[in-house]
């Protein structure tokens, strides 16, 4: 994937920033001619994401001094949108407007015809109108880091006029790492669960000298520290991040916190797994895992104690463990500005996203059903509803975000972003199939996706959350995938097994369903057949 | 004293053109590399301010081009 750096100023400093991406600058104050011209570089298929970082100032020209209309940031704003609207298949990334803070208006800026606040505002709200209607676009608030190092730290004058830098390394710096971030956001490929340690972690002190009523966690001091970490917790929860508790605690203890102490905001209902015992903490989170049917990479582990930390670091490489801050006053600041956006970043929110932890109880709560009755019966005592939707369009995030996501059952494991997905629901020559869920213990939103190529004759992507494995639906996805080739008339189809670390439990998928094994391609690609008139 | 700080901005230099340590010398200078066009001055200055928290005016990132120049703006 290469990308094209566009702006009017010179933004070239960047590139170093940006690495390991391939970036081409475009040339110079391009930035429109790139955006409108069919046959710019912008618009050729070399480039799959095109960076637009402009400075608003410049862009703003005599209207910066209340001469005039803005009326390069009008044609900006058109070139974008009719480039976003044109170039579905691209991923674009535009900043949003932010001004310095130098006024000509000084004080009388809010309330005058030509504030600059005002008018910074009104093209924001515009973009942020583009960018609802296109999901390829992807908007970047650049004011956040100008809020937080400051505009005396970041604007650089001498290289302004040198060189039409307008910015330090440190502005080139951060807003590289900005830009992973959200592009990470974007793609869905934040982490899924936080599994958290709990004395002096989720709460000062231990629980198991000081009581359930006796640990720091109050509305006032060192107590609101953790309180204030806890509320964040809480928010990031309904964003579609799982959290679970590993610690080394009486579970009876536990309980006592949860029934007793009304300061504590995190309740039982909030974790989707609870570890309270003297395992080791690494024997703990492969507990949790298993459990939740996720990928301990999915995890990050926060906890205070350098030994935990470095425990769970050499036993678990693949479990994320950051750092934890050296003052508790920055707990919350440190895992709102830090951890959020570097683990479980989301630019788009689906509604499987809000309602995650309940979703993963009810899982705990079918398992449970399951063992005590016998697999067939436990099937039928499930009600299962199934719903199947051929390209429904308006669920394009949540496909993209099945795509990056899932990794056990998943028979090909190719990632695709918003855009590619796009071009499928596009193309007459594919079809996407989506399986909506729903049971005796509640919905489970789009769990299943089949991704079918019909000028090849191919299922290209095939895949079911490990949410639901087991149930036996991935049948209902397979025969309406069978219905839609059989419609086109095709007289046979080929499924593709492409072997990862992970997705072993599927490797005689195709063969249990019908198919029959024709290769095995250099590559590693299993190609199989099946006749189905 | 002066040697080192020559030594850690040869360094810089080397790291902003993409090129091994050994290819720039304390002596090394837009003239006798390459790389150090009037672009990578601006970069190479850029991470100078970063590195060694010297603020720079334009007249002097317009001047110094070379290791031993900007090695002298660092305090002794």
């Amino acid at each position: 994937m290469r990308t094209l750096l566009l702006s009017n100023i010179n933004m070239q400093p960047l590139k170093a920033f940006l690495k390991p991406w391939e970036v081409i600058c475009g040339e110079f104050n391009s930035i429109l001619m790139d955006l409108s011209n069919p046959e710019s570089a912008a618009a050729s298929a070399e480039f799959s994401r095109i960076l637009c970082l402009y400075d608003g100032e410049t862009m703003m020209g005599d209207a910066f001094y209340g001469e005039g209309e803005p009326e390069q940031c009008e044609s900006f704003l058109s070139a974008l949108e009719s480039f976003c609207a044109a170039h579905p298949e691209k991923a674009v990334v535009a900043n949003t407007y932010c001004f310095g803070t130098g006024r000509w208006l000084s004080f009388a800026d809010l309330l005058h015809p030509q504030s600059l606040r005002a008018a910074e505002a009104r093209l924001n709200e515009r973009l942020i109108a583009i960018a609802r209607i296109y999901p390829n676009l992807l908007l970047i608030d650049t004011e956040l880091l100008f809020r937080r190092y400051g505009e005396d730290t970041l604007l650089s004058d001498s290289f302004w006029y040198l060189g039409r830098i307008r910015y330090s390394n440190q502005y080139f710096r951060s807003l590289a790492s900005f830009i992973h971030q959200a592009c990470d956001a974007f793609a869905s490929r934040s982490r899924k669960v936080l599994v958290l340690d709990l004395d002096n972690t989720l709460w000062g002190g231990i629980l198991g000298e000081a009581g359930p009523l006796g640990i720091s966690l109050s509305q006032d001091g060192t107590g609101r520290c953790y309180r204030d970490f806890q509320r964040a917790l809480k928010a990031v929860q309904r964003t579609g991040v799982l959290l679970a508790i590993c610690s080394k605690n009486n579970a009876r203890d536990l309980d006592q916190v949860f029934e007793r102490n009304s300061m504590m905001l995190l309740r039982r209902d909030d974790f989707a797994c609870i570890c309270a015992n003297w395992e080791p903490k690494p024997h703990n989170i492969l507990k949790i895992a298993e459990t939740l049917n996720l990928d301990i990479d999915s995890f990050v582990f926060i906890d205070d104690s350098p030994v935990e930390r470095e425990l769970m670091r050499t036993s678990l490489p693949s479990v994320t463990v950051p750092e934890f801050p050296a003052r508790t006053e920055d707990l919350p600041a440190w895992f709102l500005r830090t951890i959020v956006p570097a683990w479980f970043g989301k630019y788009r929110l689906t509604a499987e996203d809000r309602g995650k932890t309940r979703q993963y109880k009810a899982n705990e709560e079918r398992r449970q059903l399951s063992q005590a009755l016998d697999f067939d019966k436990f099937l039928t005592n499930l009600q299962i509803e199934c719903v199947l939707h051929v390209d429904p369009a308006e669920q394009i995030d949540r496909i993209a975000q099945m795509t990056q996501k899932t990794n056990q059952f998943n028979l090909t494991t190719r990632r695709y972003e918003i855009p590619d997905i796009r071009r499928f629901l596009d193309s007459p020559n594919h079809a996407i199939v989506l399986l909506e869920y729903k049971d005796r213990f509640g919905p489970e939103g789009a769990v299943g996706l089949a991704i079918l190529d019909y000028a090849e004759l191919r299922i290209d992507s095939f895949l079911m959350s490990c949410r639901v494995i087991g149930r036996k639906i991935e049948d209902r996805i397979l025969s309406k995938a069978f219905e839609l080739f059989q419609a086109r008339g095709c007289p046979r189809i080929v499924g593709e097994f492409i072997p990862t670390l992970k997705n072993q439990q599927v490797a005689s998928f195709y063969e249990t369903h019908g198919f029959t094994l024709v290769s095995e391609e250099a590559d590693g690609r299993n190609i199989y057949e099946r006749i189905i008139t | 004293m002066t040697g080192n700080s020559e030594a850690s901005v040869a360094a810089l230099v080397a790291s902003v053109l993409n090129l091994p340590v050994s290819a720039v010398g304390v002596d090394a200078s837009m003239e006798t590399i390459a790389q150090w066009d009037s672009l990578a001055q601006l970069n190479i200055c850029l991470a100078f301010q970063e590195e060694f928290r010297v603020d720079m005016d334009m007249e002097t990132i317009a001047a110094c081009t070379s290791v031993a120049k900007l090695a002298k703006l660092l305090p002794n």
